[in-house]
């Protein structure tokens, strides 16, 4: 798919991740945290990542940021913006790469900015690591600039960020993160730790942004109602594999995947009519130890439909969609059944 | 009635920490949990709102500012040694993190063991174990599979549930839950949510569930008390709130919950606040008097410079708002 995209120069994905694997040399043995992970965005479209906690998110988001740290190792793959592979890229190419091309909000970030120091401090730190060096004024200019895209006023810049509520936190991590016009953002959980008013706000936001810097978004999370309200595509991540991508509509509508159909049908009551009030339904059995996956397909002991194969035999991602109606764009599934 | 923990007519307000004003965390709040019909009762409101000050009212953590805090009847300041040990065995909390709980270089036994000593419950090691097995039992875990471990080696589910068989243990008569599904996955939280029902259901127990998320409030709760600010927004039978729900703020919760359905977008046209005064708590020191919603409320009249008192709009609810003031004040 990517290959063909290429071809046609014009209509290039934003961003080209193939097979894409990341590990951890721990003492008790090696986890792969992301292994063959493959999915690419167009520009100006948003892509929603989806799993339980554990299963790779923040490891891919911070491989394509090239912030693995030992014992963590990037051991394969390739990840292209504009023909360039950030993955092959020199530590100082990707300095400079990082905020211009891609730019991560982080998971947690609105709870580690530095407590002693004030915002606008902490904006420009980001922009001087990879900017020419601007006088102070101008500095102020584009702090201006930057907390006024994000929604907050000048005054905001003088404050320390104790004194900031949950919601003007995470637009100031945005700041940070969009000071140099990256063509990919990505955000991992951006609003898990607010409510749903102040995060329905933050994603309006984000959706603003993305329009005027025509980026590319990789949205990160586990709310699939907040998925379906701000993404085009969607990927579902088990184990440190994505086991099924598509449409958000493919996906939400005709989930392939056992595990997607039981992400699906786990959804609370109040937010789908099919449901009574108190039908609790989660996913029976717990996440696998990465230390010892399940041989085959790393679903089946959890797996109500599984097969006989599939103890032994590993699914890949293949095509699945019944229509090949052109504007709907290609399913795919990791799962024996197809 | 006898209810086993009363707040009446509760302030709490904080004086000098960061700032050098004062912080209303709750304004004349008042609940009571009857021994006789244990529920489940929803506390919702976003980071803030006072939730966290009311679970640490009930469980006798700090004093109020002002209103009375009694168990069975009697201050809390004021039981005797004797009463103030059956207090602490009948009103337990299991908290967010379940992990935080545990201190990761002892088993899992140990934050079992303890509680069982402290409140005296075995006569004898045996006995202790005995009891211990017994709970994890109940709670739907193989006490072989563990005791004897440490807290990494359980899963999240695990940890959970020797949470829940923590607080079973001293049998208790109310268990406060702080937001004790954020931060996991929808998977997990089910199962968290279906533990806490059955404590209500099998074992008698009264829940207070405290979180930030109206959906999973909907899902296992009867009844339901909705804050803004530290004050009572409304309040009443969880579905008729949920559903039609009467106070500005109440709608637009549940106006912002994101629905799975690209068909049903986020409610155009809610009113919503300045993103520069999000959640900053302004309007929370002790000298501003009138609705704490009026600033983001698109109803907003003259008369919310006054707060509004709880009206009665049906037998079983009450809204804090000037719109219903053609009804009877409670
Ligand atoms: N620095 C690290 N060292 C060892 N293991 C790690 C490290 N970071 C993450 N992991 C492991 O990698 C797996 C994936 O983690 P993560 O990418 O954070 O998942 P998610 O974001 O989906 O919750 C988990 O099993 C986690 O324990
Ligand atoms: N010990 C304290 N000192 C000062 N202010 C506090 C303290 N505890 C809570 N507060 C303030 O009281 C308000 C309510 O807090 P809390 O009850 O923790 O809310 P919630 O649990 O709903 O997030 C907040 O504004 C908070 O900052
Ligand atoms: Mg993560
Ligand atoms: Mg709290």
């Amino acid at each position: 798919m990517s290959a063909e995209t290429h071809a046609n120069g014009g209509h290039s994905a934003a961003l080209d991740v193939n097979d894409l694997g990341v590990s951890y040399y721990t003492s008790s043995g090696e986890i792969k945290a992301a292994d063959g992970v493959s999915f690419s965005i167009m520009p100006g479209k948003r892509m929603g990542l989806v799993g339980e906690s554990g299963s790779g998110k923040t490891t891919t988001a911070l491989a394509l940021m090239r912030l693995i740290k030992p014992p963590g190792r990037i051991t394969k793959g390739s990840a292209v913006i504009d023909g360039i592979d950030l993955l092959s890229l020199s530590e100082e190419e990707m300095r400079t790469a990082k905020l211009s091309q891609i730019a991560l909000v982080p998971q947690g970030a609105m709870n580690s900015l530095n407590p002693v120091a004030k915002v606008k401090n902490q904006i420009i730190d980001g922009l001087r690591d990879h900017d020419a060096q601007h006088s102070a004024s101008q500095y102020r200019e584009l702090v201006t600039e930057l907390l006024d895209k994000v929604g907050l006023n000048r005054q905001v810049g003088d404050m320390y960020p104790h004194e900031l509520s949950g919601g003007m936190k995470q637009r100031v991590t945005i700041a940070i993160a969009i000071s140099m016009g990256p063509k990919v953002i990505i955000a991992d959980e951006p609003t898990s730790a607010l409510d749903v008013v102040v995060q329905r706000q933050i994603m309006e936001t984000l959706a603003e942004l993305q329009d005027e810097l025509a980026a590319a978004i990789l949205l990160i999370g586990h709310d699939i109602g907040l998925m379906a309200q701000f993404v085009d595509t969607l990927g579902v991540m088990y184990a440190g594999r994505l086991v099924e991508t598509g449409t958000l509509r493919q996906l939400l509508s005709e989930p392939k995947h056992p595990y997607t159909q039981m992400l699906i049908d786990s959804l609370p009551s109040l937010e789908r009519k099919d449901r009574k009030r108190g039908d609790l339904r989660g996913i029976p059995g717990t996440a696998p130890s990465l230390y010892a996956l399940p041989s085959g397909c790393p679903f089946h002991p959890r797996c109500p439909q599984a097969m006989d194969i599939c103890p032994s035999e590993e699914p890949l991602l293949k095509v699945v969609n019944d229509d090949h109606v052109a504007n709907q764009g290609e399913q795919q599934a990791a799962c024996l059944l197809y | 009635m006898s209810s086993l923990i009363e707040l009446k007519n509760t302030s709490k307000i904080f004086g000098t920490g960061w700032f050098s004003r004062k912080t209303v965390a709750l304004r004349d709040f008042s609940i009571s949990v009857n021994e006789d019909e244990p529920a489940i009762t929803a506390l919702v409101g976003e980071s803030g709102s006072g939730k966290t000050t009311i679970a640490r009212l009930i469980l006798g953590i700090i004093p109020p500012t002002t209103g009375e805090v009694l168990y069975r009847g009697k201050a809390v300041a004021q039981l005797s040694r004797a009463e103030r040990r059956q207090f602490r065995r009948d009103v337990q909390v299991i908290f967010q993190d379940p992990f935080e709980v545990y201190n990761p270089f002892y088993k899992v036994d140990h934050a079992l063991h303890l509680p069982v000593r402290k409140a005296g419950l075995a006569s004898s090691r045996d006995e202790a174990v005995e009891i211990i097995e017994t709970t994890l039992r109940q709670v739907g875990l193989n006490p072989r599979d563990t005791l004897g471990r440490y807290p990494h080696q359980l899963s999240g589910g695990q940890r959970q549930r020797v949470m829940v068989a923590r607080a079973l243990l001293l049998n208790p008569k109310l268990i406060v839950a702080d937001e004790p599904v954020s931060m996991v996955d929808a998977s997990l939280r089910a199962t968290i949510l279906e533990n806490l029902r059955l404590l209500n259901t099998e074992f008698g127990i009264s829940i207070i569930y405290i979180t930030h998320d109206l959906t999973t409030a909907y899902e296992i709760s009867e009844k339901i008390v909705v804050l803004y600010r530290g004050v009572v927004a409304e309040q009443g039978d969880v579905v008729p709130v949920v559903e039609e729900p009467e106070h500005p703020y109440t709608q637009l919760l549940i106006g912002s919950i994101p629905m799975p359905d690209p068909d049903q977008k986020w409610q155009q046209g809610l009113e919503v606040v300045s993103p520069t005064t999000d959640g900053a708590d302004d309007t929370m020191n002790a000298e501003y008097t009138g609705c704490q919603f009026a600033d983001r409320c698109p109803h907003a009249m003259d008369i919310c410079q006054v707060a509004a008192p709880l009206y009665q709009t049906a037998p079983n609810r009450v809204v804090s708002c000037h719109l219903y003031r053609e009804t009877a004040v409670v």
